[in-house]
C-alpha cells in the first residue's frame, strides 16, 4: 500500500472511531479541528489509541492524541510510523 | 571495566532493587520492604540509600559503569484536557486514592538512581526507563527454563493497560498485544478487597482468595462484577464511576465492614474468585494456546494460585511458569535484565531459575545472640537435617533463617516457619500463638517434586508456591494442618537443585513422622513483611509461641527439652 493510500484508510477508520464516540456523522468532523473541542475525553482517546494499534499494528504513543490534537495531525504521525516499520 | 545493572522497581508501592552484571546474571534482588520491616514500603525508594550501598559494595566493587533502568517508561499521569485526569484508574477509582497512587508513582519514578553517584562516585550512571508490562515478562521469562512461551502479564494497570501478551522465541520477547484503557482484572480484585472489609493499600487481595473457600459463589454477585468489568477480545473494559458505585451498591447484602466477623465475607470473596476465574478464562482464551504450549504469567494477578492451578490441564497446556515475584517487586529484576539485554544487543533472555536472591543472615548478629541471649539451648547443626526433623515431629514449630533470602512475597524455605503437618489443631496453633492472624488463613504444603503427584492431583513443579491442587483424598487426611477448606494445597515442591537442605529435612521428617511433607509459613507476624535482620526473627522468637529458631546452621531453642 502507498503511504498516501494507507494515511487515507488511517483517516477514514479515526473518522469513524470518533464519530462512534462523539455520536455523529464521520463526514461531519473537521479533520483540522481540535478533538477536545469535538467533544473527546482522555478515556475516549486511549482507547480509540487502543482501537488504533490493534488495527494497524504499529505501537501508538499514549500521549499520542493529545499531542496531535487533530485528525490530520494523528494520521501524519501514525502513517510516519506505519512507513518506517 | 565492568557494567552493572540496577533494576529498580518505581511504582510507589512495592518498591526493590536487583542487579545484574555484564555476564547477565541476576546477583541480588530484594524488595525494600524486608529492609525497612514496613510492609509494602508504600513511598520508600527502591534505591534507598543503605539498603542498595550493602550489595553494591558487595556484588560490584570492580563497577566503572551504572546502568540504572525503571520498572516504568513514564509517569502515569499526563497532562490531557483541562480538568481531566490522565491515569487510567481516574474513572474508577476514588480522587484521593487515585490522587495517592498516581503522586507515589510520579515521586518515585522522577527520582530513580537518585542516591546511585552518591554511593559510588566517580561511577558514570545511566538512567533508563522500560515500559512496565515487559520488565514483569522479562522476569517471568528469564525464571523460566522454557525457550519458547505464550507470556501474559495481567495487573492493575501499566502504561496503557491491564493486560499484555508477549510471545517469547528462544527467550526473546516481542508484543503481540495489550489492552487499553482503565478495564482490569487488578482492580476489579481490589474493589473486590474492599468491599469483602480488606485494605488493598496493605495488599490484602490474598485474604480473599483465602476466604473465597469457606463461601459459595453467589450468582447475581457474580453477575454484577462481570457486568462492571468484561473481556473484549481478551482486553478488559469496563463502565464509568457511576457503574462502579452501582455495583457497590447492589453488592451491599454480601458486603462486610472491617468491624464485621470475616466469614460474613465469605460468600463475596467466592463469587470476586469466581468472577476473576471467569474474566481471566476469557483472557486466556484469546490467546489461542494450542495444546502443549507453554504458558508463562506475570504481573500482581499470577499471584491468584487457586486461578493458576487450574490452567494446565484445563488448556492442555504444556507447563505454565509463574516467576517468584510475579508482583511490582519482580519488576526490578526485569527492568535489569532489559537493560542488560539491550546492550547485548537483544540476546536471549538468561535464565535465571534461583529464587534465593536476597540478603544472607550477619553472623555477628547471630554471633551476638548466641552469647547474649540466654537461650535454653544453642546447637550448631552442621548441615544436619535429623535434630530439626526429630524436634518438628515432637510438635516443635521452628522458624528458619538459613542462606539468602527469597525473592518475592512468599517464603520458600529460607525464611519460612515450619511445622508438623499432621496434627489437626497446628493451623489454629500457628494463627493463634505465632502469627497473630485470622483462624480460618491456610497454610501451604513442602513436598519434594518426586512425591508432588503421590499427594496432589494434577500437580506439577510448583516451586515457588505459585499454584494452588487438590490434595488426593486418600492423603488430605494425614496432613490436615496444609489442607484448606476447599480441599486444596498451594504446595512448594522441592528438587535436590532448588534446595538441598531442604530436600534432606523432608527426608529426615518422613523418617521421624511417616510423611514427607512439611507446613511451611513465612517468617514473620501479620502485618509486617518477612524477616530481614537475625534481630527481626529473634524478635519473633522470643514474643511468640515460636519454639526454636534455626539461623544458618545454628539451632537456638528456648526450651532445654
Amino acid at each position: 500500500m502507498t503511504d498516501a493510500a494507507a494515511r487515507d484508510e488511517l483517516i477514514a477508520y479515526l473518522l469513524e472511531r470518533l464519530a462512534e464516540r462523539i455520536g455523529c456523522d464521520p463526514s461531519g468532523i473537521d479533520r483540522d479541528a481540535d478533538l477536545i473541542e469535538l467533544g473527546i475525553r482522555s478515556i475516549d482517546a486511549v482507547l480509540i489509541s487502543g482501537e488504533l494499534e490493534d488495527r494497524f499494528g504499529v505501537e501508538i504513543e499514549p500521549v499520542l492524541l493529545f499531542e496531535c490534537r487533530t485528525v490530520n495531525r494523528v494520521a501524519d504521525s501514525v502513517s510516519a510510523s506505519l512507513s518506517r516499520r | 571495566m565492568s557494567t552493572y545493572y540496577i533494576g529498580l522497581a518505581v511504582t510507589g508501592h512495592d518498591p526493590a532493587l536487583a542487579i545484574v552484571d555484564a555476564e547477565g546474571r541476576l546477583l541480588f534482588a530484594e524488595a525494600t520492604e524486608r529492609y525497612l520491616q514496613d510492609k509494602r514500603a508504600w513511598g520508600a525508594a527502591p534505591d534507598h540509600f543503605d539498603h542498595l550501598a550493602g550489595p553494591l559494595s558487595r556484588y560490584c566493587a570492580d563497577a566503572t559503569r551504572f546502568v540504572v533502568a525503571a520498572s516504568w517508561a513514564r509517569v502515569k499521569h499526563w497532562e490531557q484536557s483541562p480538568g481531566e485526569d490522565g491515569a487510567l484508574s481516574a474513572d474508577i477509582i476514588d480522587p484521593v486514592n487515585a490522587f495517592w497512587l498516581r503522586e507515589h508513582q510520579r515521586r518515585a519514578f522522577e527520582h530513580f538512581g537518585l542516591n546511585v553517584p552518591r554511593i559510588a562516585p566517580g561511577v558514570p550512571v545511566e538512567r533508563r526507563a522500560y515500559d512496565h508490562h515487559l520488565c514483569h515478562a522479562a522476569y517471568a521469562a528469564a525464571s523460566s527454563p522454557f525457550e519458547d512461551a505464550h507470556c501474559l502479564i495481567v495487573d492493575g494497570e501499566g502504561e496503557v493497560g491491564s493486560v499484555s501478551l508477549y510471545a517469547m522465541q528462544e527467550r526473546r520477547l516481542a508484543r503481540r498485544w495489550r489492552s487499553w484503557g482503565p478495564g482490569s482484572l487488578g482492580y476489579l480484585y481490589g474493589f473486590v478487597t474492599g468491599r469483602c472489609g480488606f485494605d488493598w493499600r496493605r495488599g490484602e487481595e490474598w485474604k480473599v482468595m483465602g476466604l473465597a473457600a469457606f463461601g459459595r459463589p453467589v450468582p447475581e454477585a457474580v453477575d454484577t462484577l462481570k457486568r462492571l468489568v468484561w473481556i473484549e477480545n481478551g482486553r478488559p473494559r469496563t463502565g464509568d464511576a457511576s457503574s462502579w458505585q452501582e455495583a457497590g451498591a447492589a453488592l451491599a447484602p454480601w458486603s462486610r465492614a472491617p468491624s464485621d466477623d470475616v466469614m460474613a465475607a465469605a460468600d463475596l470473596a467466592a463469587s470476586g474468585q469466581a468472577a476473576h476465574a471467569a474474566l481471566a478464562d476469557e483472557v486466556v482464551g484469546a490467546i489461542a494456546c494450542a495444546p502443549g504450549d507453554n504458558l508463562l504469567l506475570g504481573g500482581g494477578c499470577a499471584l491468584n494460585s487457586s486461578y493458576n492451578g487450574t490452567l494446565r490441564e484445563r488448556y492442555s497446556l504444556g507447563a505454565v511458569h509463574v516467576p517468584p515475584a510475579p508482583a511490582d517487586d519482580g519488576n526490578a529484576a526485569g527492568a535489569a535484565l532489559l537493560a542488560w539485554q539491550e546492550d547485548m544487543g537483544g540476546a536471549p533472555l538468561p535464565h535465571c531459575p534461583s529464587p534465593y536472591l536476597g540478603s544472607e543472615p550477619d553472623p555477628k548478629a547471630l554471633a551476638g545472640a548466641v552469647r547474649h541471649g540466654g537461650f535454653a539451648k544453642v546447637t550448631e547443626t552442621a548441615g544436619d537435617t535429623r535434630a530439626v526433623a526429630e524436634l518438628l515431629a515432637g510438635g516443635a514449630v521452628i522458624g528458619v533463617m538459613r542462606g539468602r533470602a527469597e525473592f518475592g512475597p512468599r517464603a520458600l524455605g529460607n525464611r519460612s516457619i515450619i511445622a508438623d503437618p499432621r496434627p489437626a489443631g497446628m493451623k489454629d496453633r500457628l494463627n493463634r500463638e505465632v502469627k497473630g492472624r485470622e483462624p480460618y488463613r491456610p497454610f501451604a504444603p513442602i513436598v519434594a517434586e518426586a512425591e508432588a503427584d503421590r499427594w496432589f492431583e494434577g500437580a506439577g513443579p510448583s516451586p515457588y508456591m505459585s499454584f494452588a491442587h487438590r490434595w488426593r483424598p486418600d492423603k488430605a487426611g494425614r496432613v490436615p494442618a496444609v489442607v484448606h477448606a476447599d480441599g486444596t494445597g498451594r504446595l512448594q515442591t522441592v528438587s535436590g537443585e532448588s534446595n538441598r537442605w531442604l530436600c534432606a529435612l523432608l527426608a529426615d521428617f518422613e523418617q521421624a513422622s511417616g510423611v514427607p511433607i512439611l507446613l511451611n509459613t513465612s517468617l514473620n507476624v501479620m502485618g509486617k513483611p518477612i524477616v530481614h535482620t537475625v534481630e527481626d526473627a529473634l524478635a519473633i522468637l522470643t514474643t511468640t509461641g515460636l519454639d526454636a529458631l534455626l539461623v544458618d546452621d545454628v539451632l537456638i531453642e528456648k526450651k532445654a527439652g
